[in-house]
């Protein structure tokens, strides 16, 4: 853990703590098994953790843990051929409220989606991150990941017609 | 969907989905806060390096009353360890006691072997409930394990275990649970280790009856004995004879990298060396095992890419045994 005043810490601990299900539905579109997603999470967690010290703006944890977590996602899969046996089945995601129809098709069309279009896609409309957020995270420029999102909303819209 | 033609509801959809997301995730989350499957230690013990290497500082922050006194005992112990006194648990007790050690653990103390690894797991599944055994192994940082979203009272759920390495250069982990009723244990900083002994029972009497996993998980009674803590090992001795050359660890590795990757790859560096130095961290691949890594750069789709859509100029990273040439692991980016 790094040095930090004890309040601080407990603080910060406490917000990634409060970020555990948008970094899962975040995962969710990440990586292709809940269980997978899961793991991301704990993975991103324990990167968060160890790396609070080197969190320059407290108020950006957010933007900061799903960085973390889609860079790692990058990795992922590789890593854990290797080590264990992956889920085969995706989970489909059902989510409380409003229309499920309406939310599995939306879903189903992100997930045609080309990941790093998806993943563009997720971090900037619906996590709310800036665009050179997840550029960073996703080491390309502004400019790739804006191409991603026009790519992507586009795709969205044919899908959804 | 004609209400999705333009890219304003397109947006005003995805928003929605993604508040449904996160009240799922929050929901399951709340119903199964581990990710981790018990049923089968041993088989999955690589999702349980992966897994369980997490949090260990949230259980500080949300609930539990153990980190209070976690770094009052960190630095315990002596270059040939103590064993605390009966009275409490984690007091540096004793004088110290001069013990047959074994890859820096006792085999005996107070009449019991000292169980590790695999013979340690073996024993929990055969223990009457109650038993008293004795497990040994090597504490690392980061594992004093917490999860974010915890029912009050499941000490049984993985991420709240303490793992124990097999050796103080890391290696495969086996878990030991705090239990309903937890008492300190130490913590350990990044890049050092300490040799433990804890006394656990299995068949805890408040593990629910339709839990068969929880029976046979051991529950830290006591720490039975403690090591001084030392610097992870970085000298692991020369490297073992008839390894793969270079050229040959190049070529394996460049097969396996190409068959990820459509284009021409090019060899950054050829490593040879302890895991433990070459190697990435987060695998249970143990820290003095000799391998080989090799890096390249390519075009290499990301994860889950289903086409050539999405290949990106990126690094790839082969862990070859050093003797047999098996891919260990494979990564990219590396």
């Amino acid at each position: 853990m790094p040095e930090s005043p004890a309040g601080e810490l407990t603080s910060a601990q406490a917000e990634i703590a409060r970020l555990a299900p948008e970094l899962l539905a975040v995962a969710r579109y990440l990586v292709s098994s809940d269980s997978d997603a899961r793991d991301l999470v704990q993975h991103t967690i324990e990167i968060g953790l160890r790396r609070l010290g080197q969190l320059r703006e407290p108020t950006k944890i957010r933007a900061w843990l799903i960085a973390i977590e889609t860079r790692e996602a990058s990795g992922w899969r590789r890593r854990l051929r290797h080590v264990l046996s992956l889920d085969a089945a995706v989970h489909e995601i059902v989510a409380p409220g409003g229309s499920f129809e309406h939310q599995v098709t939306v879903r189903d069309a992100l997930r045609r989606l080309p990941p790093r279009t998806r993943a563009a896609v997720v971090l900037h409309h619906m996590a709310g991150l800036s665009v050179s957020e997840p550029a960073a995270a996703l080491k390309v420029s502004d400019n790739t990941v804006k191409s991603q999102l026009r790519l992507g909303l586009a795709r969205l819209r044919e899908d959804l017609r | 969907m004609t209400d999705l033609l333009d890219d304003r509801h397109v947006l005003d959809n995805l928003r929605e989905v993604f508040r449904a997301d996160v009240q799922r995730a929050e929901q399951d989350l709340l119903e199964q806060p581990s990710p981790v499957r018990v049923s089968s230690a041993g088989r999955h013990i690589g999702v349980l390096v992966v897994g369980l290497v997490v949090v260990g500082a949230l259980a500080i922050a949300l609930r539990s009353p153990l980190f209070s006194s976690l770094s009052s005992i960190g630095g315990a112990g002596s270059s040939s360890g103590t064993e605390p006194s009966g009275g409490s648990p984690t007091a540096p007790a004793s004088p110290t006691q001069t013990l047959a050690l074994i890859g820096g653990l006792p085999t005996n103390l107070n009449g019991l072997p000292v169980l590790r690894g695999d013979d340690a797991l073996t024993a929990f599944r055969s223990a009457n409930p109650g038993q008293e055994l004795q497990v040994g192994g090597w504490l690392s940082a980061g594992q004093v394990l917490s999860c974010p979203v915890l029912r009050p009272g499941e000490w049984w759920n993985p991420c709240l275990a303490i793992g124990l390495h097999e050796t103080s250069a890391n290696g495969p982990l086996i878990f030991v649970y705090p239990g309903p009723s937890p008492i300190p244990t130490p913590k350990v900083e990044a890049g050092f280790t300490q040799p433990i002994v804890f006394s656990v029972h299995t068949g805890d009497a408040s593990c629910p009856t339709d839990n068969l996993d929880c029976h046979v998980l051991p529950v830290i009674d006591s720490v039975a004995w403690i090591g001084a803590v030392v610097p992870v090992p970085t000298n692991f001795g020369p490297a073992p004879s008839g390894g793969l050359t270079r050229a040959d660890a190049v070529d394996t590795a460049r097969a396996s990298a190409k068959a990820n990757s459509s284009g021409p790859l090019t060899l950054v560096s050829a490593q040879a060396g302890p895991y433990g130095i070459v190697g990435p961290s987060g695998s249970d691949v143990r820290a003095d095992r000799w391998v080989w890594a090799v890096f390249f750069t390519g075009q290499f789709p990301a994860p889950d890419c289903a086409d050539s859509a999405c290949l990106s100029q990126s690094t790839f990273l082969v862990v070859l045994d050093y003797q047999s040439g098996d891919v260990l692991i494979e990564e990219s980016p590396a």
